[in-house]
């Protein structure tokens, strides 16, 4: 299940390939948007919602990428995007428009940006003090991202603008080991 | 954020002073490439974009009542392009297009108080936010953090009686946390606000169809 937009969510089944998108409206009602929807590819690692309303698919594996969009009407696709490394471990979203790509064992990182209808633009690599070994990774809307470590129950966090570039900010530790972090 | 003062109109709304002088009116210009519609579309288009424009109700140089024919005034012909441009521009998904008119201008051709109060509480919306930052414990503790507008992290608050089976959370980036069981489609809302406190004033526990994961 994925955050998408302001307040969709975009519900992804890999075994079926078979997908959702509701709405969580003011004061937390939730209301389904479209029905099943069917035909998804059952190959993405995995998806990431960006707050202008554009959903980014990854297949880590095959190096193969998808843009879409969700909105009031559903779900739309548009093209798919060829050419990703095949070692990316998480991918999360920041700003508005950018895209993260991590690889948490070698400590690297890529921004790329997405527009609402589906253009993407690749910035470039993000290397030196990136975390490593991060177990979770999660953007916010104001271009934060959030890195913990729950093996030595550290954290950092780094500042991405709407351009797709980034630096450190601050270095943490303390944390307790948690299941799921996610930043509104 | 633009906010154009005292002008313009488009050109099919100009009478006498607002006419402007022959930069303002180049057919290669705005009857070929783009007219002054499309120039506010351009402004206000695009994400956190707005193109909030000004116009004084009075002003003796030009763009008000007193160069306008229809002794009504200006405002049902502002309202009716305004309107028009904030449809198209609402079903893109992306920007704010609004006409705001003042009168405490004295008459003449400057920029307002009311006008400069406007634009400055624009600025002010439009600063970095912070954002919230929610962990889950699957032994049903949590804890809320806030992500700083400058990158910084500081902690919030400790909370505990979460299931244990939620198997996925997330938070929507209008304030609010979802909780979903995979299992048999249950699922949970709360509200996490911008300053990363928790309501739970606002749980509700549903039945969303299992299916999806």
């Amino acid at each position: 299940m994925i955050s998408v937009g302001l307040d969709y969510l975009f519900f992804y089944n890999k075994n079926t390939g078979t997908a959702k998108v509701g709405e969580v409206k003011a004061g937390g009602n939730y209301v389904d948007i479209t029905t099943i929807l069917s035909g998804f590819s059952i190959g993405w690692s995995h998806i990431i919602g960006l707050t202008n309303g554009g959903l980014f698919f990854l297949d880590a594996h095959a190096g193969i990428g998808f843009a879409g969009r969700v909105d009031s009407s559903g779900y739309r696709s548009y093209a798919q995007i060829n050419g990703f490394a095949t070692n990316w471990t998480s991918l999360t979203s920041a700003n508005g428009n950018v895209l993260f790509f991590y690889n948490a064992p070698a400590g690297v990182g890529a921004t790329a940006l997405l527009d609402e209808f589906g253009t993407y633009v690749y910035i470039g690599l993000v290397r030196g003090g990136l975390p490593t070994g991060a177990s979770h990774l999660t953007g916010a809307k104001n271009g934060t991202l959030f890195f913990l470590k729950n093996s030595n129950s550290t954290g950092a966090t780094w500042f991405i603008n709407e351009l797709g570039e980034a630096r450190p900010v601050q270095g943490l530790s303390g944390f307790g080991a948690w299941t799921m972090v996610t930043a509104g | 954020m633009s906010a154009p003062v005292a002008g313009s109109l488009p050109l099919d709304l100009r009478y006498g002073g607002s006419v402007g002088d022959g930069e303002q009116m180049l057919p290669a210009i705005y009857n070929s490439i783009a007219g002054y519609r499309d120039l506010y579309m351009l402004g206000a288009y695009g994400y956190r974009r707005k193109h909030i424009q000004i116009l004084n109700q009075t002003d003796s140089c030009c763009f008000s009542d007193l160069q306008w024919t229809d002794p009504g005034g200006l405002d049902r012909a502002i309202n009716a392009y305004q309107s028009d441009i904030q449809f198209k521009i609402l079903s893109a998904l992306t920007g704010w297009f609004e006409v705001a008119r003042y009168s405490d201008n004295g008459g003449v051709h400057k920029i307002s108080l009311n006008a400069l109060t406007r634009i400055y509480k624009e600025i002010d919306g439009m600063r970095p936010v912070s954002s919230p930052l929610f962990f889950y414990d699957s032994r049903g503790g949590g804890a809320t953090s806030l992500l700083q507008s400058n990158g910084r992290y500081s902690y919030v608050e400790t909370l505990t009686g979460f299931a244990k089976d939620w198997s996925d959370v997330v938070a929507t980036r209008n304030g609010h946390l979802f909780f979903y069981r995979r299992s048999d489609g249950r699922a949970a809302t709360a509200a996490l606000l911008n300053d990363g406190t928790y309501r739970i004033s606002v749980s509700r526990t549903m039945s969303v169809p299992a299916g999806p994961t």
